[in-house]
């Protein structure tokens, strides 16, 4: 018998990787660089180099909480070398913000050890279940305004990411989910869901952002939407800190 | 040892194994990706759970026993292998299988029960047997 669980091995130093894919904004011209979405892997040779499976295990573990922590110190630790507009997105489950009453704290101090003003980070709420415990997540919401970082909604359009979460959150962006986004050039409904999105998001005083784009003609198309920030392999591959050359403008970020 | 033709000509299923005995793993690892097969491996409960909400599998071999004594974590496999894919099949291994056992395993929705110890040849011929017939 293996004397250590897979959760043994991901919580020890190391066990985590962070990635960094960069988000970019359409507002003026070329896209130019936003923020860099901080992303986790799991040791590689591991079933956990993949996020799905990695993240799945650790529901089912139930320890999104601690994973979440050392998912984020891990990557506000090393963090690619960017301009102080740059923004920088942090994932946390849902069930995370409503059961961990000392991750407020937390991320507080994480934030300042990285030197980061609040204002840079968007905090990218994830919702694979209901959060359960309502109060303690509306609280959470709450402190995370109070401390002054940005609320994403993550996933918009699947699973638990539903009307009621917006209502709740009132996120600053919606993330829509790249099932919705990919392949949206030559889909007149996947069209019109996105456009509906970023109708609502403009009525609840909210941005989207639209992940998964992986072909120009779906860029061409969401930016034709209204859509304002984007991310995907056709603009980015996640990368580690230390591998990112970033520019302000698209057509001069590379990845080493 | 050596494989059959027949095992030669196998198409590329995708096989999930389930063990945690870390040396069972890897020799089976290695023989079924030997007769060309696609193999993923899981040394415990959740990490099999996991791949099954991600992977589609055509067989999934678990241990019965996942965590000590008295464990039959394979029968909960067996039990979500059921619920995401009604054409995947499933075997179960064990060293401790009582009639109850096997017979909640063939209830629950596995194809096959084996009992440990077998040869590896005898397992992978139970394994071709249920690929081509499902």
């Amino acid at each position: 018998m293996k004397e250590h669980s897979a959760l043994d091995a991901l919580l020890a130093p190391g066990g985590i990787r962070p990635l960094y894919q960069p988000l970019y904004a359409l507002t003026h011209g070329d896209p130019r660089l936003f923020a860099f979405e901080c992303l986790s892997r799991g040791p590689q040779g591991t079933n956990f180099e993949k996020a799905p499976v990695l993240f799945e295990y650790v529901r089912l573990k139930r320890q999104e909480a601690l994973v979440d922590r050392i998912c984020i110190a891990t990557a506000l630790e090393q963090l690619p070398v960017m301009s102080r507009e740059t923004k920088v997105c942090v994932n946390v489950h849902a069930s995370t913000l409503a059961r961990d009453a000392g991750f407020i704290d937390f991320l507080a101090r994480a934030i300042q050890k990285a030197d980061l003003h609040p204002a840079r980070v968007i905090v990218d709420v994830i919702q694979h279940a209901p959060a359960h415990d309502g109060d303690g997540f509306a609280h959470a919401v709450t402190r995370l305004r109070t401390l002054g970082v940005a609320i994403a909604l993550d996933d918009i359009g699947v699973g638990a990411s539903n009307f009621k979460m917006l209502l709740d959150v009132s996120p600053d962006y919606m993330k829509l989910d790249r099932c919705i986004v990919d392949g949206c050039h030559d889909d007149s409904k996947r069209c019109a869901v996105i456009e509906s999105l970023v109708e609502l998001a403009s009525r609840l005083n909210s941005t989207v952002v639209a992940e998964g784009i992986e072909t120009d003609d779906d860029l061409v198309i969401v930016q034709s939407l209204g859509v304002k920030i984007v991310q995907g392999f056709l603009l980015a591959l996640p990368a580690e800190g230390r591998k990112l050359v970033t520019c302000p403008s698209l057509s001069a970020s590379s990845v080493a | 040892m050596q494989a059959t033709g027949r095992e030669r000509s196998a198409p590329r299923h995708r096989i999930l194994i389930v063990d945690d005995e870390e040396l069972i793993v890897q020799a089976m690892r290695k023989y079924f990706a030997g007769l060309g097969y696609d193999v993923d491996s899981a040394f415990e409960l959740e990490e099999a759970q996991a791949l099954l909400g991600n992977y589609r599998y055509d067989l999934v071999i678990a241990d019965l026993r996942l965590t000590g004594v008295g464990g039959v974590e394979g029968l909960q496999i067996v039990a979500d292998v059921r619920q995401r894919w009604a054409n995947a099949r499933v075997m179960l291994l064990s060293a401790y299988g009582t009639p109850e056992i096997e017979r909640e395993s063939y209830q629950r929705g596995a194809d096959a029960f084996l009992h440990k110890p077998k040869a590896m040849m005898e397992i992978a011929h139970v394994a071709v047997n249920l690929l081509e017939n499902a």
